[in-house]
């Protein structure tokens, strides 16, 4: 997607000249995934090439950023500070208090802070990390899923005051003790090696570790539920099924979905090592970088998968506790 | 016939937040599914025949081999796994015994205030950021390949999770002992001594064996980036697609893991 964002905006510059270049830098002002880093060099090469007019181009780049600004600002001025707080309410990690301390220090530093802002390179300087990163989350949460639906039909089968038999209980307990027991890492050079390399190994190897994860944690729960709805149901002849659906479930839903989140966390940071061993995502390219013994390049990714790890940390700790 | 128990049509509806929350339960799962589906169409993910044949191809090999493993590598499988085992005891010893002081930098009871304790916790926070597998692949180009590679990437991993726990448990102590000590006339070492170490020892042991088991699965996959243990003749194996041996490893590997985590766990019961 990132490419061909790209590709569209060389070709505006390549049909309409040097409006073209105001016009990608409006966007860019406006849209964020549009790198100015990409936009600004092309036109310079352009103009260097004889193609391009380097006072047209620098003054409609001007215009076209101003605008774009003027933009931003008036999309600011309309929504207001007052529904900015609001906003920050209801959303994590942000309070309405901090939206008056950010009002504050830019009331008396606006014009420094903007100044200098602009001229800080932001993080779509790194566009190569953007799409594997992207893979990566998305690796993460399609496992998470898959594998939280493959997990609970082993979950009412490996509690004792809901599985069938003896028989089946100790068949679920021992499948999730071997589930357990075996690393993610190990999941995943596994199935890169049943499955070849790319993103389909790791959500596999993942929904596998999902579900040993989760089944466990699952079970433990339900067998701590109260057992006087369970014993109301079986008296008034509901079947296992029922029982399961109207007893336990409701007791259970809550602390189930807060898992699943915890899990989500646990299999986002294991989607990021499971690339070195070749199943998909930003590992793979984390492993390029280190055998270029390119540190700049690991500690820029280790630095952006920290923050995009700690924003989902924080947006599951927040949702859990809405949760319960 | 029995009749079916008829609802009335004047069921009272459900009150407004029961309604609400209804909707936003339903928009939640239809963004749940959207999510899904989008991620899916946007990934690439190979077509399924390449899933299907994938799998006929390794997967059932595999699963023969499970049944029947090459019993000839199980001598190189035990002495391998051995190896890892005690890379793993090194890793976690060198783990403990550097968060053991940080911990203690990291824990605002003790310093007399939470903001003395921040650059402590951050260190630890940094430390935590760098998956082992990474620290092993800068220390195998560092140090060579070999299990010292793995011990030290294990003990500096380490570090974060311990000290982390640590200060944890050095924060939620009782201020008692530590009160009557200095009203006694005990000084600074004698508080710490005769208060704080007796308190936070047991449950430090529970975590250092804790995080032990966490670094028995870690040892057993560091070798495939060359940093010593079982890692190394599973990737290789793995690389040749030589089934049979593979689950002889696998074997070794889920039947270690599966004795240590229940002796591990028997211990950690007695200690807290």
């Amino acid at each position: 997607m990132f490419n061909s964002i790209v590709e569209w905006v060389v070709s505006l510059m390549g049909t309409l000249g040097a409006p073209g270049v105001g016009i990608a830098i409006l966007l860019e002002n406006l849209f964020p995934p549009i790198p100015s880093e990409v936009v600004l060099p092309l036109a310079g090469f352009a103009a260097a090439r004889g193609e391009l007019n380097v006072y047209a181009a620098f003054i409609w780049a001007t215009v076209g950023s101003v605008l774009g600004a003027f933009l931003l600002y008036w999309l600011g001025a309309a929504f207001g500070a007052h529904r900015l707080r609001q906003i920050a309410g209801w959303m994590w990690l942000v309070e309405p208090s901090d939206v008056d301390k950010a009002l504050e220090w830019f009331s008396r530093y606006g014009r420094w802070s903007v100044f200098f802002g602009r001229l800080v390179p932001d993080w779509s300087a790194l566009p190569q990390i953007w799409p594997p990163l992207i893979q990566t989350i998305q690796i993460a949460y399609v496992a998470t899923i898959v594998g939280s639906l493959l997990a609970m039909p082993i979950v009412f089968l490996a509690s004792s005051n809901t599985s069938t038999d003896p028989v089946t209980l100790w068949i679920a307990r021992t499948l999730l003790t071997v589930l357990r027991s075996i690393p993610d890492l190990l999941w995943a050079a596994l199935f890169v090696a049943v499955l070849g390399l790319g993103a389909l190994p790791g959500v596999v190897a993942l929904v596998f570790f999902t579900m040993g994860v989760l089944a466990k944690l699952g079970s433990e729960t339900v067998e701590a539920i109260d057992p006087g709805p369970l014993e109301a149901l079986r008296a008034a002849g509901a079947g296992r099924n029922r029982t399961i659906v109207f007893a336990v479930v409701p007791q259970v839903a809550a602390t189930m979905v807060s898992y699943i989140l915890y899990v989500f966390e646990i299999n986002v940071r294991a989607s990021v090592v499971i690339g070195l061993v070749g199943a998909g995502g930003i590992g793979q390219l984390l492993l390029r970088y280190l055998n270029f013994f390119d540190y700049t390049g690991v500690a820029a990714i280790i630095v952006v998968i920290f923050a995009v790890v700690l924003l989902i940390d924080g947006f599951s700790v927040w949702a859990r506790s809405k949760l319960i | 016939m029995v009749n079916a128990p008829r609802i009335p049509s004047d069921v009272p509806r459900p009150p407004a937040h029961v309604r609400r929350n209804r909707v936003l339960m339903i928009a939640g799962v239809v963004l749940l599914v959207a999510l899904f589906v989008l991620a899916l169409v946007t990934m690439n993910l190979p077509t399924w025949q390449r899933f299907v044949t994938g799998m006929q191809r390794n997967f059932w090999p595999l699963m023969r081999g499970l049944v029947r493993p090459e019993t000839e590598v199980f001598g190189l499988a035990w002495r391998s796994m051995s190896e890892t085992f005690f890379m793993a005891i090194l890793g976690t010893a060198l783990g403990a015994l550097l968060a053991f002081p940080i911990s203690f930098f990291a824990a605002g009871n003790l310093l007399g205030g939470t903001r003395w304790a921040l650059p402590g916790k951050a260190l630890l926070v940094a430390i935590r950021t760098f998956p082992e597998l990474v620290l092993a692949i800068i220390f195998v180009a560092a140090a060579g390949p070999g299990p010292t590679a793995g011990i030290m990437a294990m003990g500096i991993h380490s570090i974060g999770y311990l000290g982390k726990v640590f200060s944890d448990v050095i924060e939620g102590i009782d201020q008692g002992p530590m009160e009557a000590i200095r009203a006694a006339g005990g000084n600074q070492l004698h508080t710490f001594l005769y208060s704080v170490v007796p308190q936070v020892l047991p449950e430090f042991a529970s975590h250092v064996l804790y995080r032990f088991e966490i670094n028995l699965r870690a040892a057993t996959v560091l070798g495939m980036v060359g940093a010593g243990g079982i890692g190394l003749p599973l990737i290789q194996r793995l690389q040749f697609r030589r089934w049979d041996e593979v689950s002889m490893l696998l074997i070794v590997i889920v039947g270690f893991i599966i004795v240590v985590d229940a002796v591990s766990s028997r211990v950690r019961n007695r200690l807290v």
